[in-house]
This record gives structure tokens, sequence and C-alpha cells, in this order.
């Protein structure tokens, strides 16, 4: 194939035939390689151009497949073939695309045709003009190839994966250990919500507003933008919020208004307190008064009070939503029934009306269920763009658009919406090693394993050739908690000194070897937006004798004494501890033997093994102190009833850090500490009652300061999670996000299928 | 013969109704409650935690909840699951008794006959190299580390040859679009393997009752066997159903293969041990001195004479049948009852564990019933003394 090179094309586009976009100067679009002329057919690389009509390109140089799409339309192409397919229907081509000087060339006058974009040549200026449509141009999304991105994240250079490429459909498989507890959602935001009805049923509802990953950002979702301010109305606080016109339910009704006044209306007709679960903690009855419905797609919320993020943006707006068609006649026959809830929960819903992009297929009790892609569901045209600060949303079928208000910097993710699977299928494992077994095989693609896979799983997995293994921060943490109503830990040097001498890092690296992530403070590093890395770390950077040269001095500087003080003393070659003995409080009473509860080294090894390593350093001090293994449930009671002198156990937590008012506030019930400071309920009040997001970040960063200096909880470390797909049949747009892939149950929303 | 299980019956009550309290009480002593699984959870305030318990019935006294619970069993009604609420627990029960049926059963019957032949085979050849092998055999099956032989066979089996699936009772892509549901086909194996059983007893009575014997009537139970195999085939056939029974039992063989293979050791030992102690009775003697084939002097005068432990062993094992077991099921990820104990146990739902511990504790007293009769019915000296 010989080219006319002598012929060089100025690229230049003008968008909009309408009157507001007709006068607008045509652009130039940079490219690095110059369109050129072939047998009276220009071609230009297709990376600029489908950039600037908004498509993703995805372009495998191994078997030459090049697809574009977007704006509601599909391109499969072949470099030297001839014959394409638009939107699956087949075409011949005048000249097939190529390489050109590492550049792929496509006829731009068919790419352009197929997107409905004109394209004029002007042989005197030697100059192409594309021009769009109106309606084209209003679907356009930003000039960024999404699959690219996603390619380059993927790590798609690896050598065996050049043969692979994307496909629409296909079936995703996922072992997980369990069934789920329900088909009904109602039941699994209530006391249904496990792991696995969450991997089964969230995927086929949608909420007002989320957190969209892997970056987490707030962004509305059945919201159509950011919820109105929130204003006084006589004795009522009132808030509108705008709903999208675009969505339909799986069986083809419209979304509206009514169907959000419907599930919020219902849901405190049979009252969200008894309902437990997810209903009681984001539906606060005596918060919410009613859901009015404006138009078909506004509505007005009531409310008795000014709320904060947590009951508002994190709490009420972020409720599952439900088709009012379906459940009314199901919710009018629990509210006449004796028991409700009972009734309620009890429905077996078979044949749901969803709205999530995926629709329950069949449920096999004890061996396997299943999602479906609703095909009618416009989600897969959808794609969300990542800025440095902020994101846009766009649909290229509907020509919804979202833009956030904070939206800086330039677009450094994209993310497209799927689902690009025609169905996902969940296997039951009941045994780990079986699960992981059957990922080898290539039974299943990915195991939904919320606790990640064990080191000697690992070991097995790291060696198979077609398995790629990604690690993630989980978002929670472990901890050592002081009773802090009881002699000596109420006093605060005391426990300053023990968090001192706690050298989490040298145990994690010498001891743990890696299999924990040493953490310090109450809000993991890896929830970014909440985590304040300024908060002190205490003994940070000192090595043994340092940290426990620095605790005594803080003991002495509190008053405490002791019989024999601890020291550092050099020994052959480099330092030794003695021991301090008889240790007394500044009131000079002797401190009792205080007893650590720690579970079990079945339960938990690595928490066994801290308990065991933080007796011998707080022993240092001259502290009388044993570790008492206990069973879970046990020190889960012992919590309960504030029975205790310290313990080590565990928590989970939300990206909202809710746990932050929860444990340490002197009023709240899961205050299993006793942890009071007037100071800190203070600062945590106003936290929960910021409405804007990064007013109560400062308070949370605030908060994050007083616990890292009154230690209530000595935190000591996050497990990170190790998770394994296989790499040559599945692609993740992102593998790098908090909580991992099992975090999102496995992304069926998002995951694409290989050939 | 009525009085006496009229007698065996109320026994069983009175031991159920002592059985049902003690699990009852033993579960409830256990530290926490079900609710203990939100205690990690940050956003469940102990209101919430107050709530849920209210509405599980946990906020009442152990006697109060005990006597409620009392009330509903005599009403038949094992109530609702927490962990599944509210879910009925005979709905669970239903659900998983005959998976953990069919394999624990089958399994039970498979190492029990083999066992038995062998065992007899064993102890005729006492002291030969093939019985030595047999027995070191079947001492090395029962000491052996039971997790570790099932996950080397399905290694070896599933993983490594690739003849048999790695796990569970069905097969995802063939069940999909399935017309019935796994556990309405496991009802109509269930029920071909009944009808099978009972037609195989009536031909055997019947034959036995028309003084049919000797070498003839050898054959006629095989053929019935198959004759009713083939029938239940061709039913499946018909209704479709035959790949979705071929595919259970395709399921089904691992599980099957290695719960026979490690349980055909006890059953060995067991009859090898009876049959050598009624080898040195006197009629065996003076069987030997008539001249009788060796074959009529195992079948008839040792085995016969036996088989009564065997049998015994074997009727308490199959009420066993339905308590299933851990270690099976969770590494063939066939969930069957023991899996369900074990969590609804460890779980604190306590309906369920307490459901499924008098289902299993019923099977497990009929289990010993059946032993009484069916020694009975082996035993004439034994039939007498019930008689009166």
């Amino acid at each position: 194939m010989r080219f006319s090179s002598a012929i060089v094309l100025l690229l230049c586009l003008l968008a909009g035939t309408s009157a507001a976009a007709a006068g607008s100067a045509p652009v130039q679009l940079a490219s690095s390689t110059p369109p050129v002329l072939y047998e009276g057919t220009t071609l230009a690389p297709v990376r600029v151009v489908a950039d600037w009509l908004g498509a993703a390109t995805i372009y495998d140089p191994a078997t030459g497949k090049l697809d574009v799409s977007g704006l509601g339309h599909t391109v499969n192409m072949r470099i030297g073939v001839d014959s394409a397919w638009v939107d699956g229907q087949p075409v011949t081509l005048t000249v097939p695309p190529v390489v050109h000087h590492g550049s792929t060339l496509v006829p731009i006058r068919f790419l352009a045709n197929a997107f409905g974009a004109s394209v004029t040549y002007d042989a005197t200026q030697r100059i192409v003009l594309l021009q769009i449509s109106e309606r084209e141009a209003a679907l356009k999304v930003p000039p960024t190839s999404a699959a690219t991105i996603a390619e380059l994240r993927a790590g798609i250079s690896d050598a065996k994966l050049k043969a692979a490429t994307y496909s629409k459909g296909g079936t995703y498989t996922v072992g997980v250990f369990e069934e789920p507890k329900s088909n009904n959602i109602v039941n699994a935001m209530g006391t249904g919500a496990t792991t696995w009805t969450n991997a089964f049923l969230l995927p086929q509802y949608s909420t007002l507003y989320g957190n969209t990953a892997p970056r987490f950002d707030y962004a509305p979702v059945l919201a159509s933008g950011d919820p109105g301010p929130i204003t006084q109305e006589g004795d009522l606080f009132t808030a509108v919020v705008p709903l999208r016109k675009d969505m339909h339910w799986s069986d083809g009704t419209r979304f509206t208004a009514a169907d959000v006044v419907f599930t919020y209306m219902s849901i405190l007709a049979v009252g969200p307190d008894q309902l437990s679960g997810y209903w009681e903690y984001a539906i606060n009855k005596d918060l919410l008064v009613k859901v009015e419905a404006l138009d078909d797609f506004t509505v007005k919320f009531y409310l008795t009070a000014k709320p904060g993020l947590a009951q508002w943006q994190y709490g009420l707006l972020q409720v599952v939503i439900l088709p009012k068609h379906h459940w009314e006649p199901v919710f009018k026959q629990a509210l006449e029934s004796q028991d409700p809830v009972k009734t309620l929960y009890a429905f077996n819903d078979a044949n749901p009306v969803t709205i999530g992009g995926f629709i329950s297929g069949r449920w096999e009790k004890g061996a396997f269920f299943e999602i479906k892609r609703d095909p009618t569901s416009n989600s897969p045209y959808e794609a969300i763009f990542f800025h440095e600060q902020g994101l846009v949303i766009r649909n290229t079928k509907t020509g919804y658009s979202y833009q956030s208000e904070n939206l800086a910097g330039s677009v450094v993710d994209t993310v497209n919406s799927g689902p690009f699977v025609d169905n996902v299928m969940y296997r039951v494992y009941l045994d780990q090693n079986a699960a992981y077994l059957a990922l080898q095989k290539g039974e299943v693609d990915y195991v939904l394993n919320p606790s990640g896979m064990s080191k000697g799983i690992l070991g097995m997995l790291e060696k198979h050739p077609d398995i790629a293994i990604v690690q993630n921060a989980t978002n929670g943490f472990r901890f050592l908690g002081f009773n802090c109503d009881r002699y000596p830990m109420n006093i605060k040097a005391f426990r300053q000194a023990i968090a001192t001498v706690t050298d989490r890092d040298w145990l994690a690296e010498n001891v743990l070897q890696g299999v924990i992530e040493p953490i310090a403070s109450v809000v993991p590093p890896g929830n970014g937006f909440w985590h304040n890395p300024d908060a002190k770390v205490w003994g940070a950077g000192m090595d043994e004798y340092a940290r426990l040269e620095a605790a005594v001095k803080i003991l002495k500087d509190a008053g405490f004494t002791w019989s024999k003080e601890p020291e550092v003393v050099p020994a052959r070659g480099g330092y030794a501890v003695v021991e301090g003995e008889g240790l007394r409080g500044p009131d000079g009473r002797l401190i009792p033997q205080l007893t650590i509860l720690s579970p079990t080294q079945g339960y938990d090894p690595l928490r066994y093994t801290f308990a065991l390593h933080l007796e011998g350093w707080i022993r240092t001090l001259g502290i009388n102190v044993r570790t008492r293994p206990s069973d879970f449930s046990l020190i889960v009671e012992r919590q309960n009833t504030r029975d205790y002198d310290m313990i080590i156990s565990g928590y989970s937590l939300g990206l909202y850090p809710s746990h932050l008012p929860a444990f340490f506030h002197s009023q709240s019930g899961a205050n299993r500490s006793n942890y009071v400071n007037p100071t800190y309920d203070s600062v945590i009040e106003a936290f929960l009652a910021a409405d804007e997001i990064n007013a109560a970040r400062q308070y949370a960063f605030a908060a994050q300061e007083i616990l890292a200096e009154d230690v209530p909880y000595v935190v000591l470390y996050v497990n990170p999670l190790t998770e394994g797909y296989r790499r040559d049949r599945v692609r993740y747009q992102f593998t790098e996000l908090l909580d991992g892939i099992q975090g999102s149950y496995g992304m069926p929303g998002s995951v694409y299928m290989l050939e | 013969m009525l009085r006496y299980l009229g007698h065996r019956l109320l026994q069983i009550l009175v031991l159920l109704f002592v059985f049902i309290t003690l699990t009852y009480f033993i579960l409830q002593a256990m530290p926490g409650d079900f609710t203990s699984i939100y205690a990690s959870n940050p956003q469940m305030t102990p209101e919430m935690i107050a709530n849920l318990q209210a509405r599980f019935g946990l906020n009442e006294s152990v006697w109060v909840q005990y006597v409620r619970f009392l009330r509903n069993i005599v009403t038949g009604d094992l109530g609702v699951s927490f962990s599944e609420y509210p879910r009925p627990v005979w709905d669970i029960i239903k659900e998983r008794l005959p998976r953990t049926f069919v394999l624990f059963f089958s399994a039970n019957i498979i190492s029990f006959y083999i066992g038995f032949w062998l065992g007899k085979w064993s102890a005729w050849y006492k002291g030969r190299a093939a019985d030595k092998v047999l027995v070191t055999g079947s001492i090395s099956l029962i000491t052996a580390f039971y997790p570790l032989v099932a996950f080397m066979a399905l290694w070896v089996f599933s993983y490594h040859l690739g003849w048999l699936p790695l796990n569970n009772f069905v097969d995802p892509i063939l069940w999909s679009n399935a017309p019935l549901s796994s556990m309405q086909v496991f009802g109509y194996i269930i029920y071909a393997a009944v009808v099978t059983t009972a037609l195989l007893i009536l031909v055997s009575l019947l034959l036995r009752k028309k003084g049919v014997a000797g070498a003839k009537s050898r054959w006629i139970p095989p053929i019935v066997l198959g004759l009713a195999l083939l029938s239940a085939v061709a039913l499946f056939q018909r209704s479709g159903l035959l790949i979705y029974v071929f595919d259970i039992l395709y399921h089904l063989l691992l599980p099957l293969f290695v719960l026979t293979f490690i349980r055909i050791g006890s059953s060995l030992l067991l009859t090898r041990d009876a049959v050598l102690a009624v080898t040195q009775e006197d009629y065996v003697l003076a069987a030997r001195a008539r001249g009788l084939a060796p074959a009529v002097i195992r079948n008839r005068y040792l085995a016969r004479n036996a088989i009564h432990p065997v049998v015994t062993s074997l009727a308490l094992s199959l009420g066993e049948s339905f308590s299933g077991g851990v270690v099976t099921e969770t590494l063939f990820s066939w969930p069957g009852i023991g899996l369900t104990l074990l969590r609804a146990s460890l779980g604190g739902d306590y309906p369920l564990a307490v459901g499924a511990f008098i289902i299993t504790g019923i099977f497990l007293l009929l289990g010993h019933v059946a032993a009484d009769i069916a020694t009975a019915c082996l035993d004439p000296r034994l039939r007498d003394s019930i008689g009166r």
C-alpha cells in the first residue's frame, strides 16, 4: 500500500450545526500523525477522530481488531480487512484500516458517518471539515478514550494478554462461600443483609446518590443533580432533589418521583426501627416527616431538623428506591397483616422489577445464583469521567449529563458503566480451598472472599500464569482498646505510654512479615478523603529503646513511680532493656494486675500475636499484665457490658466515618471504651451537624487529632486484602480501590469478559 | 409386638423432650446471641440491637422463650430462623434434608454392603495375605485424617485428572434453565429409590412365602432391581428429567466414593470379628463335619449368625445419615443438615439449630428402634421375647 504522503492535510473540526454552534470557529485537532490520502480516500488517526466524537477505541495489535463505540453506536473493524460492522450491520470499506508509522488510520468519512457526523473536504485549502449534528453533539462526551485508560490500568501490555480482546457479553462466573438470605430487596436492606445477599441484589437496584468507585466520589445515581439547599419552612426544614428523566424500570415503566415518594413513605409507614438494618440507620423516623412529589421528576423532603451529612447525604439520600407499581400491593398486604415486617420480609420476589442494569436469574438453592443483564437498561451507555477534583457523568444514549459543582483539573480516570456481561453466575463453594482450586481450574473467574486469601493460597495462586493477584487496603482496623473508666486506664498518660511502646511497624515487618499493614489512625489511610495524615503517632520513628525511654518519661511526668524503674542499659554491642517493677500511679496506688482480652490463636492468629507482644512491651514498663485469649462471643459480651481492662478487637467501617461519633462520643451507646472528653463531644457534634462535606471533613480531622492525643484506642493494623482473578478471562476497569474488588461485590457492573 | 413398639415410642418421646431441653439450654448458655454479629458494626447502636432482639424475642427471659418454643413444637411449628428471617425452620430443613439423605444414606448402605462381604471373606481366610491386606487397609481407613483424604480425592479426581466435578451437586450451566428445582429432583430420586427398595423387599418376602428357594430364585431380585431401575430411567426420560438426574448422580460420585471408601473399614472389621466369634461354635464344626460346601457354611451358618451386630450398627448409622457431616458437606460443597446445624449453633440461630437437632434426633432414635426390630426379625429368640 502506497500513501500519497505529499498531501498534508490540516484536520479541522467544526462542532454543531445549530444556530448557536454554527457560528463557532472550527477547532483544530492536534495529531502526531497527519491524515493521508490513499486511492482517493482520506485516512485519519482513529484515536483523534474517535476522541473528538467522544467514542472509546479499543485496538488489539495482536489480532488487528479495532472497535470504536460511543454515542449509541459501535463500529467493529480489523486492520487490513475491508469489511466492517456498524451497529452490528456488515458494510464494505473502499480502503481498509491500516497501521502507518505506528498510528492506526481509518477512512475518516466512513467512521464519521457511522457516528452521525458529516465530512467535507476542501481541496484548495486541503482541509477536512467534520461536522456533527445537533443531536449527536448533545450526546458527545469529553475527548477521553475510556477503554484506553481501562486497558492501561489493567496492565494489558502483558505479552500474554495482547491476544485478548474485550467482548460485550459472556458469563462472568464468581465463586462465593454462601448463598443470599433472600431475593427480596426490602429484606436484604434489613435483617437479610450479608455480603452474599448484597452481591445478589445490590447490582439490581439504585439509590438517589452513591459513592462512585474507584475514588468513591459522592455523586447522583437516580437523582439528576446535587440536592438543593436545606431551608427552613415554618417548623420544618425542606430540601428539593431533582430526578433523572431518562431512567426506567426493567419492565419498561418509567422511573418517576412517585417511586421515590412511595419508597420513603412506605418505609415510614412500616417503621424503619421495626425493619432494622440499613432501613433503620438510613431513615431516622424522628427526622423524616414526609417526601412529596413536586412534579414527575422533582421530590421534596420535609425534615424536623437540619440534618448533618450522616443523616442526609450518607443516610436518607442513599436509600434503595423501590418500584411503586411492583411493591405497592406487597406493602399494602403487609400493613394489613398482624406482623407487617414479617410479611414484608417473607415476600418471595421471584420476578423482581429492577433499575440497576441487572435482574435476578435462577437461584438454585445450595448451588448457585445468577443475575442477568437487563437488556433495556441505558446504563451501558454511561461513562464517568473523574477529574482531579469532581466528576462528569455522560450517557451517550439518553443525553443525560452531570457535572460536579467543584469540578477542577483534567480527566484523571474514566470508568464505563456496565453491565457489559450477559450474566453473572455465582457458584457456591463451602470450602475456600475448593473455591481457589476452581479458580485455578478456570471454573470461576474470580473468588469473592471478604477476608481475602490466606498466605498459603496466595503462594499457590502466584505460580499460576493466568491468575492476577491484587492487593488493596481494607476499610477497618484492629486495635487495643482501654476501659477508660477503670484505674489506671482512666489516666491519659498511662494510655499514651502504652501507645508509645507499641511498635507495630517492627512487629509487622519482623514477626508478621508483611501480612498486615500497620496503621495508627482511627480513620484508615485508605479512606483518603476522611483520613487525617497529620494526627499524632506515638513513638513514630523510634526504636525499641527510645520508645521505652519516651514512655518512662511520659509516666514520670504524670507522677507515676516505680519500685524499680525500667531502663535501657548498654549491653554487648548494643543495648538491653531492664524491665521495670512495681509501677505506682500518681496517687501512690500500686497498679493492679491487668488483663488483655484477645481473640484466640485459632480465631485470629494475627490479633493473638499482637496481644502477646503487647503484653511483653507493657511488662517492660513495670506493669503486671497478662493476655487472656477468649472466645469471640465472650469478647463481644465483655465489650458490651464494659467489663474489661484492655481488649483487642476490630471493626469494619463504612466510607463515611460514622464511627467517630458512635465509638467516642460520651453519650453514644456504642462507646464501649467509656471515653469521655467534652471537647471531643463538641467537635463531633459539629461534625454531625455540618451539612457541607468539606466542613464535616475539617471536624473529622480535628476529632482524629483529639483521639490521637487521648488514645482511647491504640490502633494497631489493618488487614490488607489479597484477591485473585483470571486475567485470561476477565478485565476490570480498575483494581486499585479501598476494600478491593470484593468491596464492590466483584464489580459485576463494570467488568468485561475477554474473548 | 405392637405393645413393644408403643413402649419404645413412648421412650423416644421422653428422650426427645430431654434432648430438646438440654440442647436448648446448652445453646442458650453460649455467650452472646444472634445479634452479636452486629457488634462490630459501628452503625448499629445499642437501641437498634435492642429492637432486633425484641423482634426475635431475645429480650425475654430464657424460660419464657423456652416455654414459647415448647408450645410451638407441640403444635408442630419449629418457628422461624433468625439468620434467614422470616423463613420457617422447617422450610430450611426440608430443602437440605433430601441432599443429606441421598449422599449419606447411600454411602452407609454401600459401605456396609461391601464391608459385610469383605469382612465375611476376610474372616473365612483369616491369616492369609488377603486378610492381612484387608485388615491393615481397614485400620488405615479408620485412622486416616478424613478431611485430608477428601481433599486429596478432590485434587486428584477433579482438579488434576478432571474426571469428576470439583464441587457442588449440580452444573450451573445445565441447570440455569432447568424446569424443576434440584430439591424436587432430589425428591424424585428418593422416591424412585424408596419404590425400588419396597419392591425388592416385597419380592423377597413373596419368594420366601411361596417357598421358592435355591438357584432358581437367586436371579429374581437382581432382575427385579434391574427392571425397577430401567423403568425409573424411562420415566425420567419421558418427563425430560433424566439429564438432571444424571447430573446430580454425576456430582454425587466423588463424595459418595470418598465417604463409602472411608466407612468400609469399620463395617469390614465389625463383620470380621463377628464372623470369627461364631466360627468356633459347635454348629459350624458340625456343618463342616457334614461336608457342607464352604459357601453354604460361610453364608448360611456364619454370616447369618454374625449379622446381628452388623445390622444394629447399620440401623444406627442409617439414623445418623440424616445428621450429615460437616467435613463432607463443606469440602464437596454439598450443603446439608450437618453444616446447617454447625452454623446455626455458632451463629446463635436457636430456632434453626434446635429444629435441626430435633429432626436429626428423631431419626437417630428411630434408628435405634429400627435396629431393635431388625435384630428381632433376624433372631427368633429376640422376636419371641418382644412378642411376649
